[in-house]
Parts: C-alpha cells; sequence; structure tokens
C-alpha cells in the first residue's frame, strides 16, 4: 500500500515532489536553499531527509524505503582523467542516496515522461498499462536490469502529457467568448481593412522568431511565395515570340473590325494592359498583316499557333513562294515580336515581386479584398446546445476550429487536437539512464544512474549537502 | 515555564507568578524566498491566504480558456532550448509580454509595465540553460538524439555492418545507448509498418523532441566520455599494506592487492558486451541444445533431450526450501507474476 496522499501540494509546507502538477512547480520555484542554519546536527539530518524524501519515493512508507536503502553507492571514474589537464571536478557520490529507487518501474516510467507523476506511474502499472520486455507488469515495484525495454500505451502517454479535456459546458463557454471575439475582428476588419491588416502585421514583427504563431504565419507566406513564383516561371516560358504572335492573332480573328481599324485598346489585353506594350503589338500586328500570308477567313478556320509558327520559321517551299515585300515585313515583325517578349517578361517579372511577401521584414503586399473573405460566426447560445454534443459540433465553424473547443474527438480522454499539457517545460527532463521513444512510447533502461565527476544521473531539486545529511541519517542504522 | 516577575506594589514585596508558556510549534511557513506583494488587511470571510497570493503573482492572470499565457514556463520551448526555471536569477519575475516575449511587472495598479533588462538572465553560462534544478548544480538534462542521427546510427550498424565500438567511437555515445537506438529504431520501424504511429503521437513526440538540446557529436558538452568504468567497491575504502620504501609501487600494484582486474581490462571487456559488438559470440535464439534420439525400428516413440541447468528446472537435491520462512525473496517469474525465490 502506498502512503496516503494527503497535503502533497499545500503550499505552507512547500515540499517538492516527483509531479508535473501547477502547484508542486509553484512550490519548487518559491524553495530557496535548505536551511541548516542555526540547526543541531540531529535537526539537520532531520529536515534533509523530509526534504529529500517528499520527493524522493514520497509515496513509499519509511519502511519500505529502508528496505530498498544500500550504503553502498554507484559511481564511475573516467580514466581519460589525468590526460585531460585541468582541474577534475569532484564526483557527487552522495547524490546516489535515492538512486535504487531509480531502478524501480514506476520511476522509470516517470523519468521517461511516460507519466505525469510516480502516482499516476504507479496507477498506470496497477491497471495493466505497463510491459516490460513484452510482458505486462502489475507491480510498481518491478526492479529494472539494464537493457529492459519497457513500454506504456500510448494513449495513456498521450493523456498524462496532454492537456486536459474540457467538459461540453467549458468547451462551449470557451467557444462563445472565442465568437464573440471573433465577430468584433471581422466587424473591424470590414470598418477598417487597411488598420486591422497592418496591426496584424505589426503584431507578428513584435514577436520573437521562436514564437511559433510567428513561424506558423512565415511558413505561410513561404509557401505563398512559393505559388507565386511557380505561377512567374509558368507565365514566363509561355512568354516566346510564337506565343505572343498568336495571342496577336487570336485578338484580330476574335475582332469584328478590319485590320486597319485595330487600336492599341484591341491589345491591351494581349500585355495584362499596359498600353506602352499595346502599341508595340499593334505595330507587330501590322507587319505581319502586311506579308498577306493569311486573311481573317483562314485565321478562324485554321490553327493559328500553327500559322505563327510557320510565319516565324518558314520552311524553304515557303521561302521561294513567298514575295519580297512579305518577307521583309515579317523580317521587321520578327524584331518587333522580339522586342516586345523581352520588355513584357522583364514587365511580369516585376509585377510578380511586387505580390510576393517578404519574409525578413514579415511584410505581406496589401490584399484589398481580404476583409470580404470574413464571415461572420452566428451567436452560441451554451444552454440550448449542451444537451446535444453533436449539434453544438456541427454548429461551430471557426476558421481555425470546425469543432467544439478541445474536443475534436469526444471519444479521447484527453484535449483533442492534442497540446501539451500547460507548465510542462520546468519538468521536462530528458534521463541519462534511460533511452526514449516518444513516437512508440518505448523506452530502454540502459544503466543504474550513476555519478561521475560534476555530474549525477539521478534527478533531484536537492544538491549535496542536503543528500549528504540523509544520507547520515539512513546509514546510522547500521544496516 | 517561565518565572515571570510581576510586582505588587499594595504588598510592598514582589511576587512570583508561573504561567505556562504554550511551546509553539517550529514548523515554518514556506515563503517564496524572493520579494512578493503581501496582502493588505481585508474581510475574515474572504479565505486568502499570502501563499494563494504569491502564486497568482507567479501565475499571472488567466484567460478565458484557462491558459496562463503571461508566464514564462507556461508553453513548451520550440527551439531545442530547455525553460527551466531561474527564481534564483529572477527574483519572482515570471511574467512576460505574450506577443513580445519581455519581461513585465505588475504594478500596484493592477496594470503591467516593462522593467529593465535582467543581465543575470541574458548572460547565462550554456550549462546552466540544461540544469532542471537551481538548487542542484550536478543534475543536468540529456541531450536528445535527432532522428538523422538515429538512422545514421541504425544504418551503419544493421546495414553496413559496422561494430557498436566503432560507431559509440565515431559519435561518442556509450555502447548500450547505441545498442538500445538500435532496438528502438527496430520498433518505431516495425510500428511504422502497421500504421500504429497515430498523427497524435507524431505531434506529441515532435513537440518533445523540439524541448530538449540535440545531440551534436562535435560538441564537447554533449559527448559521452567512453573512458568511464564503474569504480569497483573494494576501491572505495582504504587498504594499508607495509613495503619497503624502495619498492616500487603504481595502479597495476594498487589493484593487485585490491584483487581486482587492471582498469584497461575492464574498459575493454565493458566494450565486447553487447549484440552488435566486434567480438560477439553469444549465440541468438533458445540457448538449450535439445536432441532427438534415433527411431529404431520397432520404436512406439521419439526421445527428445532438452539440455537445462540443474536448478531451473525442478528442484535440485539438497537446496534449502525457504518456503517456511519470514521474509523469503520476492522476484518475478516468466510471464511477470510476483513470486517466491
Amino acid at each position: 500500500m502506498p502512503r496516503r496522499a494527503t497535503l502533497l501540494k499545500s503550499l505552507s509546507r512547500g515540499r517538492v515532489r516527483t509531479s508535473f502538477n501547477k502547484y508542486n512547480l509553484f512550490n519548487l520555484y518559491k524553495k530557496g536553499q535548505v536551511d541548516f542554519r542555526s540547526k543541531t546536527l540531529y535537526q539537520q539530518k532531520w529536515t534533509a531527509k523530509q526534504e529529500t524524501r517528499a520527493y524522493h519515493g514520497e509515496h513509499l512508507t519509511e519502511k519500505r524505503w529502508q528496505f530498498f536503502f544500500n550504503p553502498k553507492l554507484d559511481s564511475v571514474a573516467q580514466l581519460d582523467a589525468s590526460l585531460k589537464g585541468g582541474k577534475e571536478e569532484e564526483t557527487p557520490f552522495l547524490l546516489q542516496t535515492f538512486a535504487v529507487l531509480e531502478k524501480r518501474l514506476d520511476f522509470a516510467v516517470f523519468r521517461a515522461m511516460f507519466a505525469s507523476s510516480v502516482r499516476q506511474a504507479r496507477q498506470f502499472i496497477l491497471q495493466g498499462n505497463v510491459f516490460v520486455n513484452g510482458i505486462k507488469i502489475a507491480h510498481p515495484n518491478y526492479t529494472l536490469k539494464p537493457g529492459d525495454v519497457f513500454r506504456v500505451r500510448p494513449s495513456k502517454v498521450l493523456e498524462a502529457l496532454g492537456a486536459k479535456k474540457p467538459s461540453v459546458q467549458e468547451s462551449l463557454k470557451v467557444d462563445k467568448v472565442q465568437v464573440t471575439l471573433w465577430n468584433k475582428y471581422v466587424k473591424e476588419a470590414k470598418s477598417n481593412p487597411r488598420a486591422v491588416w497592418n496591426k496584424k502585421l505589426n503584431k507578428y514583427r513584435e514577436m520573437d522568431n521562436s514564437n511559433p504563431q510567428k513561424q506558423q504565419f512565415l511558413e505561410q507566406v513561404k509557401d505563398y511565395n512559393k505559388d507565386l513564383e511557380q505561377q512567374e516561371l509558368k507565365a514566363l516560358n509561355s512568354c516566346t515570340p510564337t506565343n505572343m504572335l498568336t495571342q496577336i492573332l487570336t485578338v484580330y480573328s476574335k475582332s469584328e473590325k478590319e485590320p486597319e481599324s485595330l487600336t492599341v485598346d484591341d491589345f491591351a489585353s494581349v500585355v495584362n494592359g499596359d498600353l506602352k506594350l499595346a502599341n508595340l503589338a499593334l505595330e507587330c500586328f501590322q507587319e505581319v498583316n502586311k506579308s498577306k500570308e493569311f486573311t481573317k477567313e483562314s485565321l478562324q478556320n485554321g490553327k493559328i499557333d500553327e500559322l505563327s509558327h510557320r510565319l516565324l520559321a518558314p520552311t524553304e517551299e515557303m521561302k521561294n513562294k513567298m514575295s519580297d515585300g512579305s518577307k521583309v515585313s515579317i523580317r521587321s515583325a520578327k524584331k518587333h515580336l522580339s522586342e516586345l517578349t523581352k520588355l513584357f517578361s522583364s514587365a511580369l517579372r516585376e509585377s510578380f515581386d511586387k505580390r510576393k511577401g517578404d519574409q525578413n521584414a514579415v511584410d505581406v503586399p496589401y490584399d484589398e479584398n481580404w476583409s470580404s473573405k470574413l464571415h461572420y460566426h452566428p451567436r452560441i447560445d451554451p444552454k440550448e446546445l449542451v444537451e446535444d454534443e453533436k449539434k453544438a459540433q456541427e454548429f461551430i465553424s471557426l476558421p481555425w476550429q470546425q469543432h467544439l473547443y478541445g474536443r475534436a474527438n469526444p471519444k479521447r480522454p484527453y484535449f483533442t487536437p492534442w497540446k501539451p499539457r500547460p507548465f510542462l517545460a520546468p519538468f521536462a527532463i530528458l534521463p541519462h539512464h534511460l533511452e526514449i521513444s516518444f513516437k512508440t512510447c518505448h523506452a530502454v533502461y540502459l544503466r543504474d544512474p550513476v555519478a561521475r565527476p560534476g555530474h549525477s544521473e539521478v534527478i533531484s531539486p536537492f544538491d549535496l549537502p542536503v543528500h549528504e545529511r540523509a544520507y547520515m541519517y539512513y546509514v546510522r542504522r547500521g544496516k | 515555564m517561565f518565572p515571570i516577575h510581576g510586582s505588587a506594589t499594595t504588598a510592598g514585596s514582589s511576587v512570583v507568578v508561573y504561567q505556562q508558556v504554550r511551546n509553539l510549534s517550529r514548523r515554518k511557513i514556506a515563503y517564496p524566498f524572493y520579494p512578493f506583494k503581501r496582502l493588505g488587511r481585508e474581510h475574515p470571510k474572504k479565505h486568502d491566504t499570502n501563499l494563494k497570493s504569491g502564486m497568482r503573482q507567479f501565475l499571472g492572470p488567466r484567460n478565458y480558456k484557462g491558459e496562463y499565457v503571461m508566464n514564462k514556463y507556461f508553453q513548451v520551448p520550440s527551439n531545442h532550448q530547455p525553460n527551466y526555471i531561474k527564481p534564483d536569477l529572477e527574483r519572482g519575475q515570471s511574467l512576460i509580454h505574450p506577443i513580445t516575449g519581455e519581461t513585465v511587472v505588475q504594478k500596484y495598479d493592477g496594470s503591467f509595465g516593462e522593467v529593465e533588462e535582467n543581465r543575470r538572465l541574458k548572460n547565462m553560462p550554456e550549462k546552466r540553460l540544461l540544469q532542471p534544478f537551481p538548487g542542484n548544480r550536478n543534475c543536468l538534462t540529456n541531450h536528445v538524439i535527432s532522428e538523422d542521427l538515429k538512422m545514421r546510427i541504425y544504418n551503419e550498424i544493421q546495414v553496413e555492418g559496422l561494430s557498436t565500438q566503432q560507431v559509440s567511437q565515431n559519435y561518442g555515445l556509450k555502447i548500450p545507448r547505441v545498442e538500445a537506438i538500435v532496438k528502438l529504431m527496430e520498433i518505431e520501424k516495425k510500428w511504422e509498418k502497421h500504421n500504429r504511429i497515430t498523427p497524435e503521437l507524431e505531434v506529441m513526440s515532435s513537440t518533445l523532441y523540439k524541448m530538449f538540446p540535440v545531440f551534436e557529436p562535435e560538441s564537447k558538452l554533449a559527448r559521452e566520455n567512453l573512458s568511464e568504468i564503474p569504480v569497483p567497491q573494494r576501491a572505495l575504502s582504504s587498504r594499508f599494506l607495509t613495503i619497503a620504501e624502495s619498492e616500487p609501487f603504481g595502479p597495476v600494484d594498487a589493484a593487485k592487492v585490491l584483487e581486482l582486474e587492471p582498469a584497461a581490462q575492464t574498459l575493454e571487456k565493458m566494450g565486447s558486451i553487447g549484440e552488435h559488438a566486434e567480438n560477439h559470440n553469444q549465440q541468438k535464439g533458445p540457448s538449450n541444445r535439445v536432441v532427438y534420439g534415433e527411431v529404431r525400428k520397432g520404436d512406439r516413440s521419439v526421445f527428445k533431450f532438452t539440455e537445462s541447468r540443474v536448478g531451473k528446472v525442478g528442484h535440485r537435491y539438497g537446496a534449502g526450501i525457504r518456503d517456511n520462512k519470514k521474509d523469503r525473496k520476492i522476484g518475478f517469474n516468466e510471464v511477470g507474476q510476483m513470486v517466491y525465490i
């Protein structure tokens, strides 16, 4: 039987426990050095024992722990120490006082971060979720040997490390606020799109580069630029003299006007509305028209791209057929066309560059229609929706969330889509005596934790003087 | 009992009045060691304490989603730089601006204002960043091995057939760790093949991967010391020996006196254990040899002889039976049940 779990997170006691709990974090945060001043030796030993035992195997009774305690401590010597030169750091032998506990299965499961506290690890083991070398072990005090592979059911690990799943009522309460804030944002964006656009960009600029939100945004900008670059490449590849001529001739074939009455405006569509280039296109057309190699009817009936290819690269047979005048006009048309292609491709490049976002300056060119794509979300009445979760799930369609808050998959016992639990960072310690695969929730017990110069593999919030006194407390019994 | 001297002016002489003093508990309340704002006078029905208020100051305000976005330890890091607590350096200033990430403090009117930059937090040594507990300098987090390096190690051992010693020398990882990486990679591959790695597990593993520093074989801090050997218990106690002054006495002699093998030999031995070691001659599969007897004409059954150790099978003649002892040794059998051994 474990010790009763009373007053574990008491703020006034302020003990540090093996747990990822929020209260435990504050207890750890506010704990200064353990005070040994003006204490007798026995008081010092007693305090040290209290503090260390509250962390190391708090769930074990004193008798049970003393059964495990071994005054012989494991450490390693480094054979290359004398070669390294410099002052060698001291080996913290006595930090190994509680190393024997790390062999226990419940501790190993907690240290591998498969459970959020040793007590939870114990529960996982007792409920048959932990396997050692493929065999289910239901005993938290199972002693691991070097080389043992243990695993925990992934759903349990996801639950232990994930955020808490909200109830339907709680998530509806959150969604109500989210909807209100979203509608407020849409209203503001619709009334003053430019200002909201700039405000949004400014927010990203202020963020630190490591901020996941900013990284996500930059990723979006990158994708957008990539897309534009592909479009640009496609446009530039199709910008050849033959294609340009085809387009010019298509304009002529589709228009009802006579060749002489065609104006600059008719050719504006060929060059994306640039009037200067359209003028050049008109000149091209006039030159080509002079050659009299085609008529409107022949264009409408035949294939235009084949004709333009033939005009620009005539075969020997055609060359012989053509008159000198038409040869001259085609030559000058070719000249005009190559100039037109050159200018148009540079214009294309410029226009694409203008539309690209800048990742370094966190800038995206303003899009005038952006606010019209935003839609208001109907208001939520939690009282009405709380009874029927399915209905509530369908009701919510925010741009970033098409389900109830934290309940994308209500069957799972944790927050979905999965996110790490709050305040995980200060407790996430990768142990030296285990090799962990989080992807499969497997871990290998490499060795019993040891001490080496300047480092102890036993994870403990207390320094050497505290462990020293705790060790003294336990060796006195003459074991 | 303390005598309290009071003087009775009417009687003219002093009277000794004994009054019992209550022995107060010496248990001290664990207040934060850093300065924090104490509560003022308040209605007694409002059961608020200084500790609760201190915790609220530490956590910062809670938003409508129940998140403490202003606390610097709330979110997990995604830049491979662990975010461990540093109360000794920041003196209780645990709040940050949720967007800019700059340190802020709560003012007396309840608003948040920026403070000048903490130089101690800026110039932290590299080792301190890996130290999870401010009080214990000897405890450090390990480095996580990147997916790429794991794959390389796996290929070198399983495909190219290098020995664990070579791989461990190349990357500065201990042999058991290299073996474990290979073992876990095999499991991961198997899981991938059977589609057992769900998207949620992918998200979790990538989140955790980004929280720890990445192992780089070139980094001196991350490389493991491959010349480590366990300190033998006999070497920890002192031994006195009388020798002549002129007699040479070196480490090898000391090993002889302590009846130990030389350290170099121990190190070499440690290198040759494990499945993928260089001169590894441990055979795979079941170790107990099985011999079938020759079937002769007229035999009705086949004889099968299985090799096993005396004591493992059945009861060894002459061995003590401990089932009448009070504190019997406990172990686990092959199917994971707790049994007396």
